[in-house]
């Protein structure tokens, strides 16, 4: 099918049919999959974004394992680009503060990440920020076309 | 129980590449992780060279693309870009990166593989302007070999630029303008030294080895 502006219009059928070629192995492909439906069910409006626990919870697992990670680097860092990853600080008294992706490439290169709201150097950010997950345009334009 | 933070999310090497995968927001940070993955692969294969002996170039380079698909990197063998490319890395955002992988022989033959990557497979579009010469080698001493092979694309590529490579001592980059785009075109070039002739002369034993009685 062409979309108005002459480029075929992904679906549902053609992310599974990319994911089973990209994980190249059958267990991850289900575990890709089972996310993407996951995510498929609850979009336009209740998913906002995934943190790695939904995600162990969705895909039955009771601890992150290379098998989830793998399946997360296939739909964030592949062509399937179905999730876009981000960052979340949780700071026990001033809140939840979602890190602009700049910030956290950034603090990752630096291992220096400043608070949002304090501007002081966060000490061992890396045990106060969590990763999160969005779905992203495509697989939100996918949802919309149906 | 709590969220999983990024202290708990990754704790192997491989875990923190696949990790980077995921967070890799332009070209160059997923040309690192291509190259991070290629590494690992390589040296996996250097490791097992004894068994690689009896193998050919498609199947060295069938090795090659398992690992890196193992790594996390979507990776596939004589996928159709312009020709049939030996190894095709393709990630978000329209990222390709293409190698050319060579047993060495005659140095000729390795600039056929450059050729081949610079005229007929690279686009040299952004994104899709980098590549690999992946060099397996079955002799002795790769260094000599990536200096006379070094030489012969100074001479060979007029504006072509090299350096020493970061990570690997035995690897090094050339950079030159690609004929279409006229953009830099920057290619990897990494060998596999596969030389193995143990000099040890000791010979295992056919069964087990007995265990000698000890007379107390």
């Amino acid at each position: 099918m062409m979309s108005g502006s002459g480029f075929a219009m992904t679906t549902v059928d053609d992310i599974k049919s990319d994911i089973i070629r990209a994980a190249n192995d059958q267990r991850r492909a289900l575990v890709c999959i089972s996310i993407v439906e996951y995510i498929l069910e609850r979009l336009p409006d209740k998913a906002e974004f995934l943190t790695v626990r939904t995600l162990c919870n969705v895909t039955e697992k009771r601890i992150v394992d290379d098998e989830l990670l793998h399946a997360l680097a296939i739909l964030c860092g592949s062509r399937i680009d179905a999730l876009d990853a981000g960052a979340m600080l949780i700071d026990e008294e001033l809140g939840e503060f979602e890190i602009d992706s700049d910030d956290w490439r950034d603090a990752r290169a630096s291992g220096v990440l400043i608070h949002p709201v304090t501007g002081r150097e966060i000490k061992d950010y890396q045990s106060v920020v969590i990763p999160i997950f969005y779905p992203s345009a495509k697989l939100r334009g996918v949802a919309g076309h149906g | 129980m709590g969220e999983i933070n990024f202290s708990d999310l990754a704790r192997t090497d491989h875990q923190n590449l696949l990790v980077d995968i995921m967070y890799a927001s332009d070209h160059a940070t997923r040309l690192s992780c291509v190259n991070r993955a290629l590494d690992y692969a390589i040296t996996r294969m250097v490791e097992g060279r004894q068994y690689m002996k009896e193998l050919s170039e498609d199947e060295l380079t069938i090795q090659l693309v398992n690992a890196l698909n193992f790594m996390g990197i979507e990776a596939s063998h004589d996928t159709a870009v312009g020709g049939h490319c030996d190894v095709v890395v393709r990630m978000k955002g329209g990222f390709l990166w293409l190698g050319e992988a060579k047993i060495h022989n005659d140095y000729e033959y390795l600039f056929g593989g450059f050729q081949q990557l610079n005229t007929r497979y690279s686009t040299g579009l952004s994104g899709q302007d980098v590549g690999g010469i992946i060099i397996y080698n079955f002799g002795q001493r790769i260094d000599k070999v990536m200096a006379a092979w070094g030489a012969l694309l100074l001479e060979r590529v007029s504006d072509v630029v090299i350096t020493q490579c970061a990570i690997n001592k035995l690897a090094f980059e050339s950079v030159h303008l690609h004929d279409g785009t006229g953009l830099p075109l920057r290619i990897r070039h990494v060998p596999v030294p596969l030389y193995f002739k143990p000099q040890d002369n000791v010979t295992r034993p056919a069964g087990r080895k007995k265990r000698k009685s000890t007379v107390l």
